[in-house]
């Protein structure tokens, strides 16, 4: 426990720091941003994942849900983007609840299965909703984020608020564990069929933590519409859902610093490879990222499967057979 | 052109594409039925089974003997693949599984690129160009190849399974893994063989929807979710119903590509898949079997 | 076998465990120097900036201090068709370039990146662009959206940027938001649109199908047709979507078939339009069929083979510059950057990297008559008249940031099995 807090302690101090270390750089800290942006909806992913062992491959559905409420509430109707956010997080929760009343009666990859289904149809949904989402061709023109008078306009400021709220969702999140409502949920990751019978609401457990990532997610996607200020569908579609669960894997549930963490290899791994690569094989192109990467993760997961901060998969999502 | 024969030119389109959705179903469900693991990259066999054979077929060698290297090839990538990846990781979690397949599927795409670039390739139709008329509607030859081939694959598959030593060893791994470990098979050696097999009708489905559509290295990933969807309409575990699954796929895509709007195609499916795991869980012609919900 | 053994004995140890973190932090520390070195990138030698990864970077002969261009394209993912040739020719002009002394005795450095056909990777290559190279201008984006997302920074910062994707929002959004700094070498679909109608009305063909891939670039293409459409007197007896992986269109068509065309337009590229060109003659559809200049590219002969004849589009007259009159203006330009890009390359340049070039030598142009100054060479490439390029003859102007007319395109079609120049 304590050695955690330490943790924390130490990231939120080097946090603090950067911007001040590299006070010429924003590539820098955009680079920190897109970590937090990601390390935010991978907390949320985390909870559901990491801590009540349910997997979902369409979370970039909410991201979307965030971003395009965000976007469509602040640039065609001039909302606050604190208003628009809120909203959007309402929109998202409104979705999750239909969603997870549904689909979280299911168990095992069958959750998996219906989320990646839930998430293709979201994808459908921005592509067609000319309308609101400007289709393909994208939504531009999102105004950066503002509170009042304030805007948070340049990079160091994104990075104040963006970094803000991870680490506000950080302290949430740590909160909510260990809250009852938390404690339900950390039963539900070992044996749903236990914590049941020592008088856990399962479904209800199930709800409160699919909502909650759903929360995380739509809030990262109103920070990133107001952040990049150009969005499209591409980005909410699956692969950026199975991304977040690379992300969430690599990272792991032995502590709720994980899903930071993870997004962080993945963002700095990614920068990485491009800086590398072309050092060592001067005709690659981005296909090597893509290469190296698949192999990495193969890698990890054979061989650290529990990821960075010590991940223990639950028995529950343990294969019926036992072939091996 | 009349209501009936649009109907028809629909539903064979629908059989066409159902076909090939339901080689690489029937890929997924060996490899379910054996090993317990949902390959999600099942559809990048299809797409390596494709490029390979265009690589062969412009060296020079024989066009059949270029398709059949092809899916060699593929199988043989397929057990490597499980000797090096899923071997290493046994008793790992589903989702870790999930995530190894993810990771090669992946890796095979950026391998793609890499020696085939990104542009789409032609691929010479099994055996000629023509198509014919039938009833008002059209049909191209390769589609009554692919929807042959799906039988065909089914059939030798069940002939496989009970005529052959091997065959029936994957039976009892799939029936009770520990009794067949008792009497002397080797789970682990059934696992490579599953995965061969499985690549090698993922490269077959490859093959045969190239000359139809292209090959390029993003075919396979839309592929395989669809032969996804079919393979759980069917319940995962049984494979003449992830054909019918397959091919119900199809068919209500073209349907709704016919009469409503090409836009709204991959969500149908997906809202399919949606029901049937609301409603019906273990497949849509599944009797009783297992906890799933 | 024996060696698998060894592998699982080694596997189960601690030993594997230590090996995947040593794997991983020699990539992340690769990583971290990388980023480093190019962080503090202040003034720096050539010799010290090419020990700095993160990119290509091409080391100049020349002396003097150099001139930082930066550039990104999708030289991979997606969009590679399109964004590999415009990195290939920019750094084939850079060569030629710094072997002819650069600018003024000064060399040109090139720092490219590839932002993989991903919106994510295209605004973090900016931003290092603008931030940590210190460039003085950027030129890039192979997609529209990745231009578009892109533009909010250039403009804040107040970078000449030109833009060599197609949409005409990157010059003149619809929601009008600043575009002073940015310039674009594509034509818009607004231009191309124009083109076919101008075909259509001249063939008079009146009542079309309009059938178009469901993605960015099918969407912008429709856009532009319902508002041009009218002036011509053109009118879609029907209007279909078709998926970019379709493998089967004839179900769309057979409705479209109902409706009793006149022609039908395709708009899509390569690999779609080949399957939905196939698709049309396999139905006995025997009527005009009029694509997009997304097509121009010898694969589109290839995938849809016999089906590919007599189809018409407009294209720039690169993909044609051999069978181009010598009265075109054009023409010597065209047929030396063919030359010198087959020379390397080995292969015939394509439309999207004639963008690029004239992205590139309109720049260029702009440096070599102001300087470095950012807002110089801005009101350098806004006055920029008469430059006759790859593309088109640029007229650019405070009011037109693209500076092409629908002149810049020929019409041409598939004949024998090869691409056919039929009228300016």
């Amino acid at each position: 426990m304590a050695s955690r807090r330490w943790t924390i302690a130490v990231a939120v101090f080097g946090l603090v720091a950067i911007p001040f270390i590299f006070t010429d750089n924003n590539y820098v800290l955009s680079l920190m941003i897109l970590i937090g942006l990601f390390g935010l909806m991978a907390t949320g992913l985390l909870l559901l994942m990491g801590y009540a062992g349910q997997v979902s491959l369409g979370h970039a559905a909410f991201f979307g849900l965030g971003a395009y409420t965000s976007a469509y509430l602040t640039t065609r109707l001039g909302w606050s983007p604190a208003a628009a956010l809120l909203i959007g997080i309402v929109v998202s929760l409104a979705v999750a609840f239909v969603i997870g009343l549904a689909a979280l009666r299911l168990r095992e990859h069958y959750l998996a299965l219906a989320t990646l289904g839930f998430g293709v149809i979201m994808y459908t949904i921005f592509k067609n909703a000319k309308a609101i989402t400007g289709g393909l061709d994208g939504f531009f023109g999102v105004p950066p984020f503002s509170i009042g008078s304030f805007v948070f306009a340049d990079e160091r400021a994104s990075y104040a608020l963006v970094w803000g709220a991870v680490v506000l969702g950080l302290w949430f999140a740590a909160n909510v564990l260990h809250s009852r409502a938390g404690r339900a949920i950390r039963a539900l990751h070992d044996s749903e069929f236990a914590a049941e019978a020592l008088g856990v609401n399962v479904f209800r457990a199930k709800l409160d933590v699919f909502l909650l990532s759903a929360a995380y997610a739509s809030v990262a996607g109103s920070l990133y519409a107001h952040y990049v200020g150009f969005i499209n569908p591409q980005l909410f579609d699956l692969v950026t859902s199975i991304t977040l669960v690379a992300m969430v894997i690599i990272g792991g549930n032995r502590a709720i610093i994980g899903g930071v963490l993870g997004a962080g290899v993945y963002v700095v791994l990614g920068e990485g490879l491009k800086a590398v690569v072309p050092k060592l094989i001067p005709t690659a192109g981005g296909e090597f990222e893509l290469l190296f990467f698949g192999l990495l993760i193969i890698v990890i997961m054979i061989f650290k499967p529990e990821g960075l901060t010590g991940f223990r998969w639950p028995t529950a999502l343990r294969p019926g057979r036992e072939a091996r | 052109m009349d209501a009936f024969s649009q109907l028809l030119q629909l539903l064979f389109a629908g059989l066409t594409v159902g076909s090939i959705y339901a080689l690489i179903a029937l890929g997924f469900v060996l490899t379910y039925n054996v090993t317990g693991i949902l390959n999600l990259a099942q559809g990048e066999f299809a797409m390596l089974g494709a490029l390979i054979a265009v690589s062969l077929v412009a060296s020079g060698i024989p066009y059949g003997l270029a398709l059949v290297g092809a899916i060699a090839a593929v199988s043989l990538i397929g057990g490597l693949f499980e000797r090096l990846a899923l071997a290493p990781a046994r008793g790992a979690s589903t989702a870790t599984y999930l995530l190894i397949t993810i990771g090669f599927s992946f890796a095979m795409r950026g391998l793609a690129i890499f020696v085939w670039g990104t542009q789409p390739y032609a691929l010479p139709p099994f055996t000629s160009d023509r198509s014919f008329s039938l009833l008002g509607a059209v049909i191209q030859t390769q589609s009554l190849w692919a929807v042959a081939l799906s039988v065909l694959a089914f059939g030798a598959l069940e002939g496989a399974f009970n005529r052959t030593y091997a065959g029936k060893a994957m039976q009892a791994c799939v029936i009770n893994p520990v009794a067949a470990r008792l009497v002397g098979i080797d789970p682990k050696r059934m696992a490579l063989y599953t995965l061969a097999a499985s690549a090698g009708l993922g490269a077959l489905a490859g093959v045969t929807v190239a000359p139809i559509s292209g090959a390029s290295y993003g075919m396979g990933l839309m592929l395989g979710l669809k032969a996804f969807v079919a393979a759980v309409i069917g319940g995962l575990t049984n494979a003449p119903a992830a054909i019918a699954g397959a091919y119900l796929i199809g068919i209500t895509e073209a349907l709704v590509e016919g009469y409503l709007s090409s836009s709204y195609k991959d969500a149908v499916s997906f809202l399919f898949l949606l029901i049937i795991l609301l409603y019906r869980p273990t497949g849509l012609f599944a009797r009783a079997e297992g906890k799933r919900v | 076998m024996r060696l698998w053994k060894a592998w699982n004995t080694f596997g189960r140890s601690r030993l594997r465990l230590w090996a995947l973190g040593a794997l991983v932090a020699m990539v992340a520390l690769g990583g971290c120097g990388g980023g480093q070195s190019a962080n503090t990138a202040k003034p720096q030698t050539p010799a010290e900036k090419s020990e700095s990864p993160g990119a290509a970077v091409e080391k100049p002969p020349a002396a003097g201090e150099p001139i930082k261009i930066g550039a990104f394209f999708s030289a991979s993912g997606g969009a590679a068709p399109l964004g590999k040739p415009e990195l290939d020719t920019v750094r084939m002009l850079v060569d030629e370039l710094n072997q002819k002394g650069g600018i003024g005795g000064r060399p040109v450095e090139l720092i490219a990146y590839d932002d993989k056909s991903d919106q994510n990777e295209a605004v973090l290559a900016v931003k290092k662009l603008i931030e940590s190279d210190k460039v003085a201008a950027i030129v890039g984006g192979t997609i529209s959206g990745n231009s578009l997302a892109v533009i909010p920074q250039v403009e804040k910062a107040g970078v000449p940027y030109l833009s060599v994707a197609a949409s005409r929002q990157v010059v003149r959004p619809d929601d009008g938001s600043p575009r002073k700094w940015t310039f674009k070498t594509a034509q818009g679909d607004d231009i191309v649109i124009d083109k076919v109608l101008e075909f259509l009305k001249e063939q008079n063909l009146t009542k079309i199908a309009w059938l178009n891939v469901a993605n960015a670039y099918g969407s912008s293409g429709r856009a532009e047709f319902e508002r041009l459409a009218p002036n011509y007197g053109i009118e879609a007896v029907a209007k279909e979507e078709f998926e970019a992986t379709v493998n089967d269109a004839k179900a769309m068509l057979t409705r479209v078939k109902k409706a009793n065309p006149q022609a039908i337009v395709v708009w899509g590229t390569v690999q779609e339009s080949a399957v939905v060109t196939k698709n049309i003659r396999e139905l006995g559809f025997d009527v005009p069929v009029i694509e997009s200049h997304g097509i121009g590219n010898p694969q589109f002969i290839q995938l849809a083979g016999e089906a590919a004849e007599n189809v018409v589009f407009p294209i720039g007259r690169i993909v044609v510059a051999d069978q181009l009159p010598d009265s075109d203006p054009q023409k010597a330009t065209l047929l030396e950057y063919k030359k010198a890009y087959e020379a390397k390359y080995g292969t015939a340049p394509s439309t999207f990297g004639g963008h690029a070039w004239d992205a590139f030598q309109i720049l260029i142009a702009a440096i070599e008559k102001v300087g470095t100054d950012p807002g110089a060479i801005r009101d350098a490439i806004e006055g920029t008249k008469n430059f006759v390029g790859i593309t088109g003859v640029f007229n650019f102007s405070p009011d037109d940031h693209t500076g092409l007319t629908k002149d810049s395109l020929v019409i041409a079609r598939v004949k024998n099995g090869a691409f056919e120049f039929v009228h300016p």
